[in-house]
């Protein structure tokens, strides 16, 4: 079939898929879902204009899957309550994706009772970040959650 | 230089206007009724992750005590709580008018 020629092969897969199943050495490039639009535009600003981070954001969790699985990034930064999908459902389902189910996930919300933290905990979330929450330092927050995370993972 | 937030600040404070003109006319109408709760609840629990972000801590701390009365169904202190997040407001529109206008000079 002529379609086949242009897939890759198992060991190109494989190769790739190897290069991305563990945490990337620097924090890059960071997915944001969040559907308040100023604090999406405020986390945007901050994370490209501040941390000088290759940065693509969403309004709802479900595109934030997409954006994932064709973008592979460093990080994903999560609001927790979204419509279409909230942010544990988007969690909950990376970790179940071989090829995202590394990929650290912060969550970022107004909820942040113990109770609350010991559920985002229990999904696999490696942070939480409390709004209201600082743009101007959110950069070094998300390039140090990411650094411990890799650490861990070496 | 400009300030790159000033442009989002200000997109904040007109919507956030909108949301707390929201919130009043939801209070006042129906404070008890359900479905109102959780609109109320839901607006403030946007203003009160938003507000801190920009700048105006109490204006965040007011609107998560009407998320509380909100959740709580406490239609009482919700009209209580509504009128402080008004006030609150009210001096956040002050400030930033304030501001706009030291700018201009």
């Amino acid at each position: 079939m002529a379609i086949q020629g242009d897939l890759p092969s198992f060991a190109e897969r494989r190769d790739a898929l190897s290069k991305t199943a563990r945490p990337a050495a620097t924090l890059t490039r960071v997915i944001v879902a969040e559907d308040d639009p100023d604090i999406r535009a405020v986390t945007e600003l901050a994370l490209r204009r501040v941390g000088r981070l290759d940065v693509t954001c969403c309004a709802d969790g479900a595109v934030a899957l997409e954006l994932t699985l064709r973008l592979v990034p460093d990080l994903i930064l999560l609001d927790v309550m979204m419509p279409v999908m909230d942010g544990i459902e988007v969690l909950d389902r990376l970790k179940r994706m071989p090829a995202a189910a590394h990929i650290p996930v912060v969550f970022m919300t107004a909820r942040v009772q113990p109770s609350d933290l010991e559920r985002y905990y229990a999904h696999g979330a490696i942070a939480v970040i409390a709004k209201p929450f600082d743009p101007m330092t959110l950069p070094q927050q998300l390039r140090q959650l990411h650094a411990e995370h890799r650490l861990a993972h070496d | 230089m400009t300030d790159p937030l000033a442009e989002l600040r200000s997109r904040f404070v007109a919507r956030t206007k909108d949301r707390v003109a929201a919130l009043r006319a939801a209070v006042d109408r129906e404070p008890n009724d359900e479905e109102a709760a959780s609109m109320i609840a839901s607006l403030a629990h946007q203003i009160a992750g938003t507000a801190g972000t920009f700048g105006y801590p109490a204006l965040g701390r007011a609107a998560a005590a009407l998320e509380d009365a909100a959740d709580s169904r406490d239609g009482s202190s919700a009209a209580a709580r509504c009128e402080l997040l008004h006030a609150r407001f009210s001096a956040v529109e002050a400030s930033v008018a304030a501001l706009d206008e030291a700018s201009a000079r």
